[in-house]
């Protein structure tokens, strides 16, 4: 059996959820381990977990119990845990047993940010020695300013584990912009080889590869679904507010792909323009229930037509918070260009050497 | 439509015939029988067998004969049903007088869809469903529930609102205005507007087309039908929801696509469409227009018994852009010597308030004579010596002798001129029972003479043949592969440029490193800008530097648009920047196209900078642009003042400018795929320097 623990910044998720699927399609059977997470979410039982640990569970229907995928929450604190951090530990070997019976490969997926827990004995690298994993960085490349910063960051991890007594096998640089991705084939990956560090794999940088569907929506929301019952399944990438004049609308509303589009029920000529570019939901406040019209050209069109109860500043601050979240639904769209990706941008090969 | 007419059916058959009376089923058969039709008439009941002394039939099926047209008033339930049946029987029409289809949403709606898939099988044509039924008083045939079987006349009346039609037919019968057609539209799920324009085209009985409508469902087929049927006979609109207010109530009443106010009014121009703003104002041009022949030109006579009223008339044709006439000497030899000394003798004729039905003649007789006067308005006044009557019938015998010119009553009074006016009206002469009402009728008869001259000029096409389609094409391919629907600034100059729209110079640039080298090759001063499709307003996150003179500042500024477009919009792909040459500053205007959902592109054309939101100071026309069309939008402009140089500055390049509007309406009308296009600004220089396209903008459907 193979383990590999993803650890570093942003991105970690649907790289895992793309190789896994990538392996599977291999013939392997895999299983997925995030030891330590922090609580995103609370379940109907009272329990907190990782929403990331959800979608993947759901995408690839993994039977394992969520709390053997995903053995220690932290919600607030961790220097608590310190005083039986042995016993943490033995209870992150014990899951990783019960998920990892009869399996091929597992990924593992570290905290973020990567050092922490060092302090409690509980770092990285004890994790990756007590799971037999080798250590896979992952960096974002888009949130630098001068993009050279990157060698230096993955050096400076390399001295972190190496310093702890483990190794780092490699590192995939995540979400290249194509403005900076010359330099990074021509310049940066030469330097850090000269550093002895393996680069795996570049990530082209790709806004919104993810997004929330309209279902996440509308269970997020509670919305009621007016229209388009059947249409839940697209994504929406982008949010608009109606509120200007018919005609300035139509103007933003054509801009945008795959938006939702939110509104006052009452705004009858809005909704109408919005429904002329085809958005991926039209998302109704204040419990204003549109008019027949409206229906009727929803029905026509396809378009799902969501009535929440909130006004509109409070829709957009809770379709804000849901961005950056990562649904099973969300991923399965994408499933294809997820797997692509690794395909073409991942050494993924290398991985089971 | 088809080589049966719609209108002239050999039979008919009743589907939902109903013996008790108050049902539609009964109203509908009864107004055929009542109406007089000539074919055969098949009541279809399943449970009757005789219907007003006419043998029923228990299915359409079941009658012998080919049908024309069936009507039917069955419950929504099992109109599919029936709908099937008739296509069996190759039924040629369906009116569908049945409600409880698209307007009543939720099933309604997949209900309406399954009637059209049983009719476009079967090779039927619909008209509603949710109408009231169609009229034609010279077949004759009244196959509607209308309570009412209207007098014969030249108008054909198409509307969308059942409940207008059935009150104006009630009027129309006291009024004593008489009918040729009349069509309920209801939900237009087949047939709309457009076909019975057209079936109305040729109708030998049919002297103006009146519409009413609430939406418009294919605008530009509308503009194609309308614009030749308006060379034969004039069409009148009146658009229910022309103000915002009013287009949500018609949308939220129909379900009827929006078009913008901008796009309906240049779409109706392009059409030739007459537009009323009120119900007496589409009836005043129908009378008029079913009576009265077209002005050569606009000079209008006023023949009057009163100073009062002709001074108002006055004040009213000058304010319509109408004219007063001049009368020639001659004119006024014959008035001086044949009226009273105390008549005014110019124009306005008051003929003063003792005049009787002679003294009238004389004025209207010398008029209509004048080649200076192209129409003429009487008014009269009930005083004690006036003879209604006898005037009427002076005003009809000169009516006919001046057949070409056209006459209008104002009759202004109650019981005193009751008699005269329905004499007028009965006999051809339309009156009216004040001064506006008369004015806006000739007003009508001019516009429509205006309307038939614009028409001829905007026939005139401009054809380019030195455009790159396949660039184009190919351009907008690659941003479809990439699933955008906004082109970057680069990929929309370059697509307008395959159209031949010069453009300023402008490279992406992926890198720092290219940046340098493009700017460079195109030579200083350059501006950088940031070049990705989900950043709309650049400046607004500074993502714009100009003038940029040497290698140091290009990258200089590369890297801080960079990072400010990470800053400021984070969740933007961003592409690099566009590297511009900065070129001189010339004139600004804008050129813009947007594609409204009913009447497709609408060109847009105006002063440029800030300018464009201050003023408001546009020209919109429908595309594909005539060269008359494209003219008239630079000089309806405030912008053709500035173009035209202001105050000893040179004249601009304005045919550069009129190049580019007709280019862009060949490229929107050969690519519809493009929604939105914005050049702005096009700076335009001296005349014979040309105009260059500062930034462009575009995006897909």
């Amino acid at each position: 059996m193979k383990t590999i623990y993803v650890i570093g910044e942003r991105g970690k998720t649907l790289l895992i959820y793309g190789l896994l699927r990538k392996f599977s399609l291999e013939g392997f059977k895999v299983a997925y381990f995030k030891p330590i997470s922090m609580a995103r979410t609370r379940l109907a039982s009272g329990k907190y977990v990782d929403t990331d640990v959800i979608a993947i569970r759901d995408a690839l229907e993994l039977e394992n119990a969520i709390e053997h995928i995903s053995p220690v929450v932290i919600s607030r604190s961790y220097l608590e845990l310190s005083e039986r951090i042995e016993d943490v530990k033995k209870s992150i070997l014990e899951s990783f047993r019960k998920i990892s019976e009869g399996k091929d490969i597992v990924i593992v997926e570290g905290y973020t940010p990567a050092e922490a827990l060092t302090s409690i004995n509980c770092s990285v690298v004890d994790i990756a020695k007590m799971l037999d994993a080798k250590i896979i960085l992952v960096i974002d490349c888009r949130s630098r300013a001068v993009i050279d910063e990157i060698i230096d960051r993955v050096i400076l991890y390399k001295c972190f584990i190496e310093r702890l007594g483990g190794e780092l096998y490699g590192v995939i640089l995540n979400t290249v912009s194509v403005i900076y991705a010359e330099r990074v084939k021509s310049l940066i990956i030469p330097y850090l080889e000269k550093f002895g560090i393996k680069v795996l794999g570049v990530i082209e940088e790709r806004p919104r590869l993810v997004a929330l569907t309209v279902k996440d929506i509308v269970e997020a929301l509670n919305a009621e679904v007016l229209e388009g019952k059947d249409k839940l399944n697209s994504m929406v990438e982008d949010i608009l507010v109606g509120a200007m004049s018919p005609e300035a609308a139509l103007r933003w509303f054509r801009r945008a792909v795959n938006a939702a589009i939110v509104t006052g029920g009452d705004r009858t000529d809005l909704i109408m323009q919005a429904l002329e570019t085809k958005p991926s939901a039209i998302i109704l406040t204040g419990n204003l229930y549109p008019s027949m019209g409206v229906l009727i050209k929803a029905k026509e069109t396809g378009t799902p037509i969501l009535l929440v109860p909130y006004d509109t500043f409070t829709t957009i601050e809770k379709l804000k918070e849901m961005q950056g979240i990562v649904t099973a639904d969300s991923l399965k769209i994408r499933d294809k260009d997820l797997i692509t990706i690794i395909e073409k941008e991942i050494k993924w090969k290398e991985l089971l050497t | 439509m088809d080589s049966v007419d719609l209108f002239r059916p050999r039979n008919i058959a009743v589907i939902g015939a109903s013996r008790e009376p108050g049902k539609v089923g009964y109203a509908v058969l009864k107004n055929i029988i009542d109406s007089g039709f000539q074919g055969k008439i098949y009541p279809v009941n399943p449970k009757a067998e005789e219907i007003l002394g006419i043998k029923a039939y228990k299915s359409v099926l079941d009658i012998s004969d080919d049908i024309d047209l069936a009507v039917i008033v069955v419950p929504a339930s099992i109109a599919l049903d029936v709908a099937e049946e008739c296509g069996k029987k190759g039924v040629k029409y369906l009116v569908v007088i049945s409600a409880g289809f698209k307007e009543i949403g939720g099933e309604g709606v997949e209900r309406e869809h399954k009637l059209i898939s049983i009719a476009r099988k079967y090779n039927m044509r619909v008209v509603g469903p949710n109408c009231l039924g169609i009229i034609d008083t010279y077949t004759p045939m009244n196959a509607s529930f209308s309570a009412v079987m209207p007098r014969r006349g030249g108008i054909a009346f198409i509307s969308q609102s059942g409940a207008l039609l059935t009150a104006i037919l009630d009027w129309s019968i006291k009024k004593g205005i008489g009918f040729s057609r009349i069509v309920s539209l209801g939900n237009k799920a087949d047939l709309n507007e457009a076909d019975f324009i057209q079936a109305v085209e040729e109708d030998v009985n049919t002297k103006v087309i009146l519409l009413y409508l609430e939406s418009i469902d294919d605008g530009r087929r509308l503009v194609e039908v309308a614009s030749r049927v308006s060379r034969k006979k004039p069409i009148v609109l009146l658009k229910g929801g022309v103000t915002e207010a009013g287009a949500r109530a018609a949308m939220s009443h129909t379900g009827a696509m929006v078009s913008s106010i901008a796009a309906l009014e240049a779409g109706l121009r392009k059409a030739g469409i007459l537009i009323a703003r009120s119900l007496s104002e589409l009836f005043d041009y129908a009378t008029a227009f079913s009576y009265q022949p077209i002005p050569i030109n606009n000079r209008v006579a006023i023949v009057t018994n009163a100073g009062g009223p002709g001074v108002i008339t006055s004040d009213m044709i000058v304010s319509k852009g109408l004219r007063l006439a001049s009368f020639t000497t001659d004119t006024i030899g014959v008035l001086k010597s044949k009226l009273p000394p105390a008549a005014a003798i110019y124009n306005p004729v008051d003929v003063l308030g003792d005049a009787k039905a002679d003294r009238y003649g004389i004025a209207i007789e010398a008029v209509l004579g004048d080649d200076n006067v192209d129409g003429l308005l009487v008014i009269l006044t009930p005083q004690a010596m006036t003879e209604p009557i006898e005037t009427a019938k002076t005003m009809l015998r000169l009516s006919k002798k001046y057949p070409n010119k056209p006459m209008i009553g104002v009759f202004i009074g109650g019981e005193m001129v009751e008699e005269a006016t329905k004499m007028l009206i009965e006999n051809g002469i339309p009156v009216y029972d004040l001064p506006e009402r008369g004015v806006a009728a000739i007003y009508g008869l001019c516009k429509y003479r205006e309307n038939l001259e614009y028409l001829e000029k905007i026939l005139e096409k401009a054809l380019f043949f030195d455009v790159d389609r396949a660039t184009a094409l190919s351009i907008i391919n690659n941003v479809r592969n990439e699933k955008r629907r906004t082109l970057l600034e680069s990929e929309a100059k370059d697509l307008v440029k395959s159209y031949g729209i010069p453009v300023a110079p402008t490279r992406l640039a992926k890198s720092e490193e290219e940046a340098v080298d493009i700017a460079n090759k195109l030579g200083y001063p350059v501006v950088l800008k940031i070049a990705s499709p989900d950043i709309v307003h650049k400046t607004d996150i500074g993502g714009v530097i100009m003038n940029i003179k040497t290698e140091e500042e290009v990258r200089e500024a590369f890297r801080t648009i960079i990072n400010r477009a990470y800053r400021y919009a984070p969740r933007a792909l961003i592409y690099g920047v566009v590297v511009q040459k900065m070129v001189p500053k010339g004139r600004e205007v804008i050129i813009g196209v947007t594609k409204d959902p009913v009447f497709g592109h609408i060109l847009m054309f105006g002063l440029g900078g800030i300018y464009t939101n201050i003023f408001k100071d546009v020209s919109f026309k429908l595309a594909p642009l005539s060269i008359y069309e494209a003219r008239e939008m630079v000089s309806e402009t405030k912008a053709y003042t500035l173009l035209k140089g202001y105050r000893g500055e040179p004249p601009a390049d304005i045919s550069s400018v009129i190049n580019i509007l007709l280019r862009v309406s060949q490229l929107v009308t050969e690519i519809p795929d493009v929604v939105e296009m914005d050049i702005n600004p096009l700076f335009v220089y001296d005349e014979g320097m040309g105009s260059l396209a500062i930034d462009v903008k575009i995006v897909l459907s």
